[in-house]
């Protein structure tokens, strides 16, 4: 397995860019410069994304396309604030939101296990095609708005374990949080002195220099830049954006005072700092077995945290330049599995979006009385990609170019774009 | 770099220095006394082997027009050979002692002496425990505590032949603590119980180098295997039977299938793949869940189904095919994957999917590798030293204008990751104090019976299980997180102890920075560093915490990190 944590090699052309630029020196340096002249020329404010990713496939026909004539649907839908489109009970506060929601109902993908198809949910492409491992939507927005003078990186992972940056290069990998509480561990020096460290720095600094044209290997340039971004977040002020505790106990009881609850509220933290893409995962959607308490359990965690999250990003005037998705890797079947709940299905199920400026209070695309078959707006995994990035503001059909010097689309060919989202 | 200085000076008694090797800084003295004899030279000569590896790697490099980097200096051959065959770097004494020694057999002596380490099969039996064991909602209860991998450590460390070693942990029966062995299958139970798909998945994946659970539900879609393959491997695996329920112990034994077979068993309510089989199915045979019925025996890959009786044990006679000589898999498997341990990739990738259609970078050094192997008696030390002693081997990682681009021919030697094992077990030796992160902060709830040890939890946070099943790192894989706690963690700026006692054995500061040097990079430093590391610490009003400041830039480079 290769898809995990890995950031793949830099071109030789960024490799040669990156020895140019003076690992530990904290000015912009000549790679930067001409990322930041790119972000420049593209001109309006970039949006930022908060990707909610619901792993294990939480089962559609239980969250956001009920159907009260499956007769194994324990869960009764409830009206939302859009006459018309119902949600799992289970969702009340996010039914109260839904105004600001568009629920696709017409998803259908390819891949039936959980790797791959969480692979092809972040990157659009079938993993292990082509033998390259393919940049995450998150290393994607990183690299395509992030600013390279940014403070803070521009790609976080709350939860789970994310998707490495792939071919974009190993800038993009995600900062990884595993507990929000506590933040990014580690980021004063162990003396609490930075100008001491900056000192100690300075002389590693010219010992890398050293190292890597000895060596003159990717993985050691691509080990210096990780160094350089740590002590980037070191002297940054806007670290403090982690430090969840600063917000009002009121706050946080809204958020819901779960791991993902706390999540979803470091990461609007963050993107109030400018960060790009923060990813926040809540597991264990995998219902094999006891799918309706599984199910009850989780949506109990989703329901106050995306809610209050949309809520915040629009009090601060930030939901249209915000946008919020919540997805799984597949849907669930229709029908009750071998070990009593619902198994994977990838071919009808729903995905959920907020902010960044759709046309929300919709449902598009429609799925059959028991769930099973898309009916109406089919949407596949690149459709879904070329439509976010379009939402994003990222032109996806520009392309990335591999460790090979090979040009590979942002996101693939063939798209159709939800058009109704715009 | 530059070559070490030379002193003259001829170590004779590097062996004794050699007793501990590899041990961690808290040895004991049971483990020290476990120390196996220095391995015998085998009848089989390796030289020969290495020098036809280096015809075939210098034949696709001379086709290629590849220039080749020079051969490696002592330190840098001293501290690969350290990390690829006992898993961690040498301590500052075995460096100094390596480096004085001007013998000409030096590099197979090492080679030896580290074969012959206790840290070796401490080594290789962390990297097969965590490629055989995964740890899941199923197995996790039935792993608490075991002690497999010390039963795997034993058996490198007495080099038990591989195919003798493979047999054991198929044919493996008994009381989990009686025989750790049987922790192999114990891992692959689903609902309480082994499970033939998940047997299959892992005996083929890890002794053949296929992953045959691409036809669990189809037949391979890329290669002639078939769904019938998948299933007639699994049928081996009918009788066994895990988890005494009366005592609760954890224990894999053979049902007899004439007499129980499927009423009454264990599987009866279970979830596991073999509940589609009644009482009805033949012994030997298996259905295939969700298939309507469709029943498969026992058969072998691209060979016949053998004659099963009643009496037959399954699992005996998979394992005499899977281990014989004239089953090309094995050996060729087994060749690559220690191939890409040595070398960070294998000759045929992915290593544990080598189908006919992969690319083959060597193809005649696979099958001399694979044939030596056999030859040997599937003798694993000799088939390190054919490995070790190749010029490929000994290659240095320095890059030519000419071939720093070159990541396949071995026109120098690749850069690997240290795995996360390493890093832990390297980071005891130079700090002489584990690395681990806080275990439980006062007050908080105690730890808990088989809890996570220190090292899991390291590696954890280092991602290591990204990379079991190859058990190499190919790439850079820590982020901004793993940068930070190397930098800024408590354990890892406990340096009081190690500056002081380098100071206090005197000699100014050229011989407490180059003791610094030995520690972290297992070499002196050069004319150069050493200029520069004085006028740094020079500069410094407190010495001590200048020593303390060399330490952490030495620890935090890319040169401690990666094995190079």
């Amino acid at each position: 397995m290769k898809s995990r944590s890995r950031t793949p090699p830099l071109s030789r052309r960024e490799l040669l860019q990156l020895s140019a630029a003076g690992a530990l020196a904290l000015p912009a340096s000549g790679w930067f410069d001409q990322l930041a002249a790119h972000a420049a020329a593209t001109g309006a404010k970039p949006k930022s994304c908060i990707l909610l990713f619901m792993f294990g496939g939480p089962s559609h026909i239980d969250t956001f396309d009920p159907k009260p004539r499956n007769p194994t649907s324990e869960i009764k839908p409830i009206a939302t604030s859009v006459p018309g489109i119902e949600i799992s009970e289970f969702l009340p506060k996010i039914a109260g939101r839904m105004k600001d929601l568009a629920i696709l109902r017409g998803m259908s993908t390819s891949e039936g296990s959980h790797g791959r198809a969480r692979y092809t949910m972040h990157t659009g492409y079938r993993e292990g095609v082509g033998g390259v491992i393919h940049p995450s939507l998150g290393a994607i927005a990183s690299r395509c708005l992030g600013r390279p003078d940014d403070e803070l990186p521009n790609y976080f992972a709350l939860g789970g374990s994310p998707f490495g940056a792939g071919y974009a290069g190993p800038m993009h990998a995600p900062v990884e949080i595993t507990d929000p509480v506590r933040g990014v561990e580690n980021l004063k020096p162990a003396d609490g002195l930075l100008p001491a460290f900056d000192k100690r720095a300075a002389l590693l600094d010219e010992l890398e220099q050293s190292f890597v044209d000895r060596v003159q290997a990717p993985m050691a340039a691509a080990h210096r830049a990780t160094y350089e971004r740590a002590a980037r977040l070191m002297h940054s002020s806007k670290a403090a954006a982690l430090d969840i505790g600063r917000e009002p106990e009121k706050v946080r009881d809204a958020y819901g005072r779960t791991p993902f609850g706390d999540g979803c509220l470091a990461a609007r933290r963050l993107v109030e700092q400018g960060v790009k893409f923060v990813e926040v995962t809540l597991g264990n959607w995998d219902t094999h077995r006891e799918n309706t308490a599984g199910v009850r359990t989780l949506s109990g965690t989703l329901d106050p945290a995306m809610a209050t999250l949309v809520d915040d990003l629009k009090d601060r005037g930030m939901l249209d330049s915000t946008l919020v998705i919540c997805m799984g890797e597949f849907g669930r079947t229709p029908h009750v599995g071998k070990q009593g709940g619902r198994d994977h299905y990838p071919q009808a199920w729903s995905t959920v979006l907020a902010g960044g400026g759709i046309k929300s209070g919709q449902t598009i695309g429609r799925t059959d009385a028991q769930g099973a078959t898309v009916e109406e707006g089919r949407v596949n995994a690149v459709d879904f990609l070329a439509t976010v990035c379009q939402v994003l503001g990222i032109d996806y059909r520009e392309e990335f170019v591999t460790t090979t010097g090979r040009p590979i689309r942002i996101v693939d060919k063939n798209e159709k774009l939800v058009k109704e989202l715009f | 770099m530059r070559i070490a200085e030379r002193t003259g000076v001829r170590i004779l008694a590097v062996t004794a220095v050699w007793l501990s090797a590899g041990l961690g800084p808290r040895a004991s003295l049971a483990q020290i006394q476990g120390e196996s004899s220095p391995a015998k030279p085998t009848a089989r000569n390796p030289a020969p082997v290495a020098a036809a590896i280096d015809r075939h790697v210098a034949a696709r490099l001379a086709e290629a027009k590849t220039p080749l980097s020079p051969q490696a200096d002592d330190a840098e051959f001293l501290r690969r050979a350290a990390l690829d065959i006992t898993g961690r770097i040498p301590t500052a004494e075995q460096a100094s002692a390596f480096l004085n020694d001007r013998t000409p057999d030096r590099h197979a002596r090492l080679i030896d002496e580290l074969l012959a380490a206790h840290a070796y099969g401490e080594h290789f039996a962390t990297v097969w425990y965590h490629r055989m064991v995964k740890p899941d909602t199923d197995n996790k209860r039935l792993l608490l505590g075991n002690n497999f991998r010390d039963w795997i450590a034993d058996r490198f460390n007495q080099n038990q032949p591989w195919d003798r070693l493979t047999t054991d942990l198929i044919t493996a029966s008994g009381e989990r603590d009686e025989n750790p062995g049987t922790v192999f299958l114990l891992a692959q139970v689903v609902a309480g119980q082994p499970d033939p798909s998940k047997m299959t998945a892992a005996a083929s994946r890890l002794f053949l180098g296929v992953r045959l659970e691409c036809c669990e539900c189809h037949d391979h879609p890329f290669t002639t295997l078939r769904q019938t393959d998948f299933w007639g491997i699994a049928a081996f695996f009918t009788a066994a039977r895990g988890i005494d329920r009366q005592n609760k112990v954890p224990r894999i034994y053979d049902a007899d299938l004439e007499v129980s077979p499927y009423k009454n068993s264990p599987y009866k309510n279970s979830t596991s793949k073999i509940s589609a089989n009644d009482d009805s199915t033949p012994v030997g045979s298996i259905v295939i869940p969700d298939s309507n019925g469709k029943m498969v025996r026992a058969k072998f890959l691209d060979a016949a189904e053998p004659p099963i009786s009643a009496s037959t044990k399954l699992r005996t006679q998979l394992a005499q095919w899977l281990t014989a000589p004239a089953n090309p898999r094995f050996a060729r498997a087994a060749a690559n994957r220690l191939w890409a341990g040595f070398f960070g990739r294998g000759i045929v990738n992915p290593i544990d999917d080598m189908r006919p259609e992969c690319e083959s970078s060597h193809p005649e050094v696979l099958e001399l590798l694979a044939g030596e192997f056999a030859a040997s008696g599937f003798d694993q030390k000799h088939l390190i030293r054919c490995i070790c002693l190749s010029e490929t081997y000994q290659r240095s990682s320095r890059a030519l204008p000419a071939n720093k681009t070159d990541d396949r021919l071995y026109s120098r030697m690749p850069l690997k990751m240290l795995s996360a094992d390493m890093l832990f077990n390297s980071l005891g030796l130079v700090l002489d104090h584990p690395v681990a992160d806080p275990e439980f902060a006062p007050g908080r709830s105690k730890a808990k019976k088989g809890a996570d040890t220190p090292q899991d939890r390291f590696r954890k946070f280092f991602h290591a299980e990204a990379d079991d099943d190859v058990g190499v790192v190919e790439d850079y894989t820590h982020g901004v997180p793993q940068a930070l706690r190397l930098m800024n963690s408590e354990p890892m700026n406990d340096v009081t102890a190690v500056v002081q006692r380098l100071m206090a054995a005197g000699g100014g500061p050229a011989r407490i920075i180059e003791g610094l040097y030995l520690r972290v990079l297992s070499r002196k430093p050069t004319p150069v560093e050493l200029k520069r590391m004085t006028a740094y610490v020079a500069a410094e009003p407190d010495a001590q915490t200048a020593y303390a400041d060399l330490m952490w830039v030495l620890l935090n480079g890319g040169e401690f990190v990666f094995n190079h």
